[in-house]
């Protein structure tokens, strides 16, 4: 267990207008532990996964990762900052760069042997090695969601959020890509934080399950 | 070609028909003429051809070195800015020379008043900056266009490993690449074809003299063969918008679009930085209407240009709506096109990267054959054979957007295909309907090199009567007629808008 990894967060809120999405959200994930956030489309799970990533800036409440404050009401880190890696909905490859270039530039700000050595590392893991000249329109979706993950896992960061990494996949594609976690999580013992509406993805994939429950969201959709 | 299917190509070729008449009439004068080998450009001509390309080059790398780090800002922060920009985008290239003339005269008498020494704004550098800062607006434009192709989570993933610079360097220039290399080789191509700018300041352009040649020779064949060069310069920007649209087509989903927020865009340094650069092409013109402002001078020019004004109108808003309703039809055709398209999208493109004075020419041909009463029709058939490829490329670019499952699910739900084609096809295009209609009626306001020539005796526009007047200078009568005309666009631009808005809600609703 590292304790560098383990991560806090506390009184989480955010609002989008008039509609609260998080209320006073508290998640504590252990170091290399992973968690399941289970809850119905629309709840608030990708919107909490966005604001640990950075990528949305919470209202109120704070987040840490370790002895790491990522964000609190005086602090707050870039997401390049934060040393986390995420598998989004879609798999997001950038058209224009070939499979290996889209996971190197993953790794693009350490050392050039070094950041070689992390991309053939990711890409061997994950089985895409040879699919490296490839551009992302010429993948299949299972391969495009392994190169994803390809490329989340080259950095080796303490934090892997996963956004429904299985969504919109047929059955053998599902089950290449929970193999390829699985393949994942054993190499590289990060803290995993998945996101999904599935009961078993989420068995299937985590020690531990959290029920979301979007208070906030569901009033204000009565409303 | 598509040989399976050649009619698809007839019929497009049919469409686009109106635009390539005075194209394809100028190419049947000169095959008459027969003195094609006289046009070719001797060795000066070729100089002439160099400093002028390199001119444009100039132009286009200072517009877009302005243009690129501003669009990023604006879709940043947006608010107030984008009418800023619209507005700057209708101010014709001679009243940035004339406004930038009147700053360089202003600080020169400032100069001399501490006895420093006398600042000549003249040549070659003075060509360049002002035109520069003249495309600029359209630079900016062109690359937010470029920049909202690139789906946000893409640069969202790449933030995740990368700082913003970063991201934005390698990720977003990166995708966003072929698209703002069209647009900086469509200022290069506009620029190339200017000489309203570059005569202003005395410096020698190539397309100044294709219309010398013209006015002193008449001789069609030799203006085609002069012209032959600027259609070669134009081949790379044929080759990246087919293969542009062919990007579009299939994998682009028209989703909404979002700024470039969280990029560190957003700093008051920034903010700063970017409304000094988005105002930058505001500023000259504005010192010009400034140091110019007389109101009764200023009513009595545009008393005196009400016919002008009333005939530009009409001749405006006709060519718009007849290039938008040909333009749908011809863009319909062409997104059903596979292999032909890049021949038919490269003949459209021909009468927009020729100089205006030659379409003009075989428009002046075939109102030879036509009878005297339809005098009328050249500045119409002159503006049409412009504006009706603006006007389907927007609208092939908007269909192309189009998510496929919308128009999929319509065809499942059973419904007839007028509903489909009031209620699913009509409110997806009339935002790109609108944005044609404005660009096509900005257009033909503006038009003047190659109005002049076909305008029936007697008749003026208000372009053509302001490119009159310029030959005084800069007077209170130059800058109420400028006022009018970015005016008069604008508005057109904001009604556009809101009838865009509104349709799309009422059809929506119903």
């Amino acid at each position: 267990m590292n304790p560098t990894n383990a991560l806090e967060v506390r009184e989480l809120h955010k609002k989008y207008g008039d509609v609260t999405v998080l209320a006073g959200v508290d998640l504590d994930v252990p170091a290399s532990g992973s968690i399941a956030i289970l809850g119905p489309t629309g709840c608030g799970k990708s919107t909490l996964l966005r604001c640990i990533a950075g990528l949305e800036e919470p209202d109120r409440g704070s987040i840490r990762l370790g002895d790491r404050w990522l964000w609190q009401k005086s602090q707050s880190l870039q997401p390049s900052e934060r040393n986390i890696a995420m598998v989004f909905q879609q798999p997001s490859l950038w058209p224009h760069l070939t499979v290996r270039h889209n996971i190197s530039f993953a790794v693009s700000h350490l050392p050039h042997h070094e950041a070689t050595e992390r991309t053939h590392w990711a890409m061997n893991l994950l089985g895409v090695a040879s699919l490296a000249h490839r551009h992302p329109a010429e993948l299949s979706g299972g391969q495009a969601r392994r190169v994803a993950l390809a490329r989340a896992l080259a950095p080796q960061t303490p934090l892997l959020l996963l956004d429904e990494p299985l969504v919109n996949l047929d059955p053998d594609s599902r089950k290449a890509t929970q193999e390829a976690i699985h393949i994942a999580r054993k190499a590289h013992p990060a803290t995993l934080l998945l996101v999904t509406h599935d009961r078993g993805e989420a068995e299937e994939l985590c020690e531990g399950i959290w029920p979301f429950k979007a208070k906030a969201a569901l009033n204000n959709s009565d409303r | 070609m598509n040989f399976r299917r050649p009619t698809g190509f007839v019929v497009g070729f049919a469409l686009a028909l109106p635009a390539l008449l005075p194209v394809l009439s100028l190419v049947a004068w000169s095959c008459a003429a027969g003195s094609f080998a006289k046009g070719i450009p001797s060795l000066e001509g070729w100089m002439l051809l160099a400093r002028t390309a390199v001119l444009a080059l100039g132009t286009a790398l200072l517009a877009c070195g302005l243009g690129i780090p501003a669009a990023l800002r604006l879709l940043a922060i947006r608010r107030w800015r984008f009418p800023v920009l619209l507005a700057t985008l209708l101010i014709p290239p001679t009243i940035h020379g004339l406004g930038w003339a009147s700053v360089a005269a202003q600080f020169g008498a400032l100069m001399r008043t501490v006895g420093g020494p006398d600042l000549v704004f003249q040549g070659t550098f003075a060509a360049l900056w002002v035109n520069g800062i003249a495309f600029a607006p359209l630079a900016i434009g062109l690359s937010a266009a470029a920049f909202l192709q690139v789906d946000p989570a893409l640069l969202e993933a790449a933030r995740l490993f990368q700082p913003a610079p970063r991201a934005i360097r390698r990720i977003l220039l990166g995708i966003a690449a072929p698209y703002l290399t069209i647009g900086f080789l469509l200022i290069f191509i506009l620029s190339l074809q200017d000489f309203t700018v570059p005569a202003l300041f005395s410096v020698p352009a190539y397309a100044m003299g294709i219309f010398a040649r013209f006015a002193a020779e008449r001789d069609p064949a030799a203006l085609a063969a002069q012209a032959l060069p600027l259609i070669l310069a134009a081949l790379p920007l044929f080759f990246l918008v087919s293969r542009a649209w062919k990007r579009l087509s299939g994998n682009q989903i028209g989703g909404p679009v979002q700024p470039l927020g969280g990029l560190g865009l957003g700093s008051p340094v920034t903010k700063l930085f970017a409304d000094l650069w988005i105002c930058l092409p505001a500023l000259a013109p504005l010192l010009l209407l400034g140091l110019s402002f007389d109101i009764t001078r200023w009513r009595t020019a545009v008393e005196r240009a009400l016919p002008d004004l009333g005939y530009s109108l009409e001749l405006a808003a006709l060519a718009s709506v007849v290039a938008v309703v040909l333009g749908a039809l011809l863009a319909r055709q062409m997104d059903r096109m596979k292999r032909a398209l890049p021949l038919l999208a490269t003949l459209c493109l021909i009468p927009l990267v020729l100089p205006s004075v030659l379409p003009s020419i075989g428009v002046l041909k075939l109102m030879q054959i036509l009878p005297p009463e339809w005098e009328d029709a050249g500045p119409f058939l002159a503006a049409l054979c412009r504006v009706l490829p603006i006007a389907a490329f927007i609208l092939l670019t908007a269909r192309r957007r189009r998510d496929p499952g919308l128009l999929d699910a319509a065809r499942l739900l059973g419904r007839s295909p007028r509903q489909r084609f009031l209620r699913i096809h009509v409110p997806m295009l009339v935002p790109a309907a609108a944005a044609a209609m404005v660009a096509a009626f900005t257009f033909t306001m503006g038009e003047c090199a190659g109005m002049i020539l076909v305008l029936p005796p007697g008749r003026s526009t208000l372009a053509t009567r302001l490119f009159n007047l310029l030959h005084y200078g800069a007077g209170p009568d130059v800058a109420a007629l400028s006022t009018l005309l970015s005016v008069l666009s604008g508005a057109a631009a904001a009604l556009a808008v809101w009838a865009a808005k509104r349709g799309t809600r009422w059809r929506m609703r119903s």
